[in-house]
């Protein structure tokens, strides 16, 4: 047990003369969140390294020491070296420098997949949770069906209709994620719409439009965003199966599941081939998912996962 | 209880029916003609006009819905444009390997994820916690397929342990179904915990330890029996990702399953096999609910004894 | 003089937070006599449950740890001992009763089952002769269809009821000291009055010593041989119960005692004494209740007084009995 000295027991009179000033510090919400979200070490760290990964996206092709076209029938299923960092894969190709490329390509995929998603739950949100009754039925039913279908296979789904490719990955990942959102933004539209100051905003005659982006967009906020980077690492996860699974992107595009598919058949001999993209993905989707559970401490605490 | 269970029960009937009619329009939403495509690319134009009347797809839409759950019901789902045999009989036979993967991923799940969670809960902000939370998203983190891999390359083709694949003995069923279950095994951990966490700040909670019980029986007993109501609602929403996830794990260990009968059926375009199929996952997907549902009222007093 | 069952001294919990450290308890001096029942008398805020949860050592999930001073219960110093050894006096030498029947029992488990934990583990008694017990217990504290009730759960039952299972709980083992924390706030007037009866009765009867924490006057009027008053983590007053309702000293006391109304119907908490009890991490210099008092003067808002005897048997810390001392000093 510590034994704090912090009882205070004034004795000294001068001490007694001057009253401490009472301070109340005025918090803003973004200080407040700044100062509950720098106390997890965990979630910093994914954040600066999603920042890093968002850089290695833009630049990625140009910092690379090799072209991910670029073959070298000289080393085949090379392991790692100098020269290549990760080795090469079957036609030669170093490792490293499509494992830098393929990360625009996630990147990619799991922001805009996500974004679709979350843009299209919102509105559905919004709708059926502002104006109730017989469309917020309609709304919820059809999104409980889509909840009753697997994610990945909802995807496989989508795909089996549109065709395999990148594209057609994004717009399946995207129709799975609306859901999610249309649930949050539906529930946190009600309780917005509960209290009583968009009651008095109504009977001040405003219109809805008004009423939605005004008072009750900026009260889901804080949720969208947790969903949103927590939905981007199970998004890029969904895309780079999709990819292994041969519905997704096409070799010879240095997708990171590409990569892995094609490098399955020589995990006997070269298992870096398969190592290194696949760390990738790992790594990635670990960093969105470290930071989405950090921005939902300091967020918003009741958030459940 | 009994009124419970006849609401829960009515409650799926509007799921089901807008499920089906998702899976009828499947095969109208594809570009093209769905004679033809049901008839195959390299059919003549008079097999495809047969295959029309076959299928009714001359009829108005709702006598196709009509025809198409009454055939369903009965069993028929039609050929596969693959092997021309009745999509039942490819069903069949793969139905109880994709059945046992899953049953046995969950078990792992559910007593590592349990496992880890009430440590967590218990051990709050020690290394425990921290070990065991990393771990936990580390394993929704992992790309199952990545960890089916390396798990075959370690234990299979370097200490041969197990086979690479295939199904031959309870042998093959080691490796997939600890790669299936890892992610939900993180995830249960995770709820566990919360959930748990929550329950351990409940005045009950307080009244256990001020009778002089031991913290293992306050949390084990009296805190896990509370905080597993929500877990098992929870645990049983991901059965929906554990079938979602043996797609790619079949697909990983050449696992006579249904996952890959419809990888394989996508790639062929084979849309009778895709459409059955897709209709047996969501059909299981809400059966498990339903189970789910039933468990919570007999696991909870308080619906039991209304 | 009977023999002294519970000494606290110079206790000190303190709670950390985020914003800083709080002393939730500063330098508490509490004592018990056997069989005995002191009332602990304060508003919300000013320490009296962290003083009980710091005896049972139930501060586990809070923030809070004891941080100085001692907890002799028959002369053992219940900070000392081992997790093991608390154990087997929690619930079963000393026993507590919380505010909430209704969230106070697992929902999960039995009636019967709930109590049996304690009857098995203090007393050794399994089987059909624990559930003797328990039936005898739940009849002792006036719950009728005994037999039935043993295998019914929580929700069934009212909140007088629960609290009533609670008391059958606590007092399964013959403990020597109950620490009932408001045990009658959240139950309605009638049923207040019959849990009240019940606790006296059980402790006459079983010489059980009671520590009664409440913010009612009138509850400590009806059940307590001494009352302890609490304000900002300290006792202020401490006397007999006639000495204390008919003398008292401290002008808080005064306060308490003038906003009990004069019939009994429902009431305000304490509404009369003006302001409210001071943020434990802004407390004032000095008196710690000289913004609210009302015979306040300038030497009470530099220097804090000290606990001392103003009478027999009764002490105060007020600077008005206490001029003569700071003089000196």
């Amino acid at each position: 047990m510590v034994q704090a000295n912090l009882a205070h027991q004034p004795k000294d009179k001068t001490e007694l003369a001057r009253p401490q000033p009472v301070q109340v510090k005025a918090r803003t919400p973004l200080s407040e969140f700044w100062r509950k979200f720098k106390k997890q070490k965990m979630a910093l760290v994914a954040g600066s390294f999603v920042l890093a990964l968002m850089l290695i996206a833009l630049v990625g092709p140009y910092i690379a020491p090799y072209s991910s076209k670029e073959f070298d029938y000289e080393s085949i299923l090379a392991g790692p070296s100098l020269h290549h960092w990760m080795g090469t894969d079957a036609y030669g190709r170093d490792i490293f420098s499509r494992v830098l490329e393929g990360t625009r390509i996630s990147l990619f995929v799991g922001l805009f997949s996500v974004l679709f998603g979350a843009l299209g739950g919102t509105i559905l949100g919004i709708i059926a949770g502002f104006y109730g009754k017989w469309i917020d039925s309609v709304i919820m039913r059809i999104c409980d069906v889509l909840f009753a279908f697997p994610g990945i296979l909802l995807a496989i789904g989508i795909i089996a209709i549109l065709g395999p490719g990148l594209s057609n990955v994004i717009i399946a990942v995207s129709i799975f994620s609306v859901p999610i959102f249309a649930r949050i933004v539906r529930s946190s539209t009600l309780s917005v719409k509960a209290t009583l100051y968009v009651e008095a905003t109504k009977s001040l005659g405003a219109k809805n439009s008004r009423l939605i982006w005004k008072h009750i967009f900026p009260g889901t906020v804080s949720s969208i965003i947790v969903y949103f980077t927590m939905r981007i690492g199970t998004s890029i996860l969904t895309a780079a199966s999709l990819s292994f699974l041969g519905l997704g992107a096409q070799p010879p595009t240095p997708e990171w599941g590409a990569m892995l598919s094609s490098g399955r058949d020589y995990l006997n001999t070269a298992p870096h081939v398969v190592f290194y993209p696949g760390m990738a993905i790992f790594v990635t989707v670990l960093a969105f998912n470290l930071l989405g559970d950090g921005l939902r401490d300091a967020l918003d605490p009741k958030i459940k996962d | 209880m009994f009124q419970y269970f006849i609401k829960r029960l009515a409650g799926i009937i509007p799921i089901l029916m807008i499920v089906s009619i998702f899976i009828f329009l499947f095969v109208h939403m594809i570009p093209g003609d769905p004679a033809r495509l049901v008839a195959g690319q390299d059919a003549t134009q008079q097999d495809v006009e047969s295959v029309r009347k076959q299928l009714e797809l001359d009829k108005p839409l709702h006598q196709q819905y009509l025809s198409f759950v009454t055939n369903m019901i009965h069993g028929d789902f039609g050929h596969s444009l693959k092997t021309k045999r009745p999509v039942i009989e490819e069903i069949q036979s793969r139905f109880m390997p994709t059945f046992w993967l899953s049953v046995w991923s969950m078990v792992w799940a559910v007593l590592f994820g349990l496992l880890i969670g009430v440590v967590s809960a218990s051990k709050r902000n020690k290394w425990q916690d921290y070990a065991g939370m990393f771990g936990a998203v580390a394993g929704i983190s992992l790309p199952s397929f990545w960890m089916g891999l390396m798990l075959i390359q370690l234990f299979s083709v370097k200490l041969g342990w197990f086979p690479t694949g295939g199904l031959d003995s309870w042998k093959s069923y080691v490796l997939p179904s600890l790669t299936l279950g890892a992610g939900v095994a993180a995830v249960i951990a995770r709820f566990t915990r919360s959930s748990l966490m929550d329950i351990l700040k409940e005045d009950y909670i307080r009244t256990g330890r001020a009778k002089g019980l031991h913290e293992r029986k306050v949390v084990w007993d009296h805190g896990l029996k509370n905080a597993l109501i929500p877990v098992v609602t929870m645990t049983g929403l991901q059965f929906g990702f554990l079938l979602g996830g043996s797609i790619v794990i079949e697909t990983v260990f050449g696992w006579p399953g249904l996952g890959r009968l419809l990888v394989d059926s996508v790639s062929f375009r084979d849309y009778p096999v895709i459409q059955s199929l897709m209709l047996l996952f969501a059909l299981e997907f809400i059966i498990i609910n339903l189970i789910v549902d039933l468990l919570y009222g007999v696991m909870n007093p308080q619906i039991r004894y209304e | 003089m009977r023999d002294k069952l519970l000494t606290i001294e110079n206790l000190k919990t303190h709670f950390f937070s985020d914003d800083g450290i709080v002393p939730a308890v500063d330098g508490v001096n509490i004592t018990i006599k056997k069989g005995e029942t002191v009332g602990i008398v304060g508003e919300s805020g000013c320490g009296k449950s962290v003083t009980s949860l710091s005896v049972m050592r139930l501060l586990k999930d809070t923030p809070g740890r004891v941080v100085g001073g001692s907890i002799q219960f028959k002369g053992k110093d219940l900070l000392s001992l081992s997790d093991r050894e608390m154990r087997n006096i929690r619930g079963n030498e000393i026993a507590m009763i919380f505010q909430e029947p209704m969230t106070s029992l697992n929902p999960v488990l039995t009636i019967g089952r709930q109590i049996k934990e304690a009857v098995g583990l203090h007393l050794g008694l399994e089987g059909k002769k624990a559930h003797e017990h328990v039936i005898e217990m739940l009849k002792l504290v006036g719950i009728p269809r005994a037999e039935e009730i043993v295998n019914e759960y929580p929700h069934q039952l009212s909140g007088g009821m629960r609290q009533r299972v609670m008391i059958a709980m606590a007092m399964s083992c013959k403990p020597k000291l109950l620490i009932a924390d408001e045990p009658t706030t959240a139950l309605d007037v009638t049923i207040q009055a019959q849990i009240l009866e019940l606790m006296k009765k059980l402790s006459a009867e079983e010489e059980t010593a009671i520590m009664l924490i409440t913010h009612d006057l009138g509850v400590v009027a009806e059940m307590c041989d001494r009352v302890v008053v609490m304000y900002a983590g300290k006792v202020v007053e401490e006397a007999d119960i006639y000495e204390l309702f008919e003398n008292p000293k401290h002008p808080y006391t005064k306060g308490l005692l003038q906003s009990i109304p004069k019939l009994r119907e429902k009431k305000n908490r304490l509404g009369s004494i003006p302001g409210t009890v001071p943020n434990p991490l802004e407390r004032p210099p000095g008196c710690k209740f000289a913004p609210r008092c009302s015979e306040v003067f300038d030497l009470c808002r530099e220097v804090e007084p000290e606990l001392l005897p103003v009478g027999a048997d009764h002490q105060c810390r007020c600077l008005l009995y206490q001029r003569d001392l700071v003089k000196e000093a």
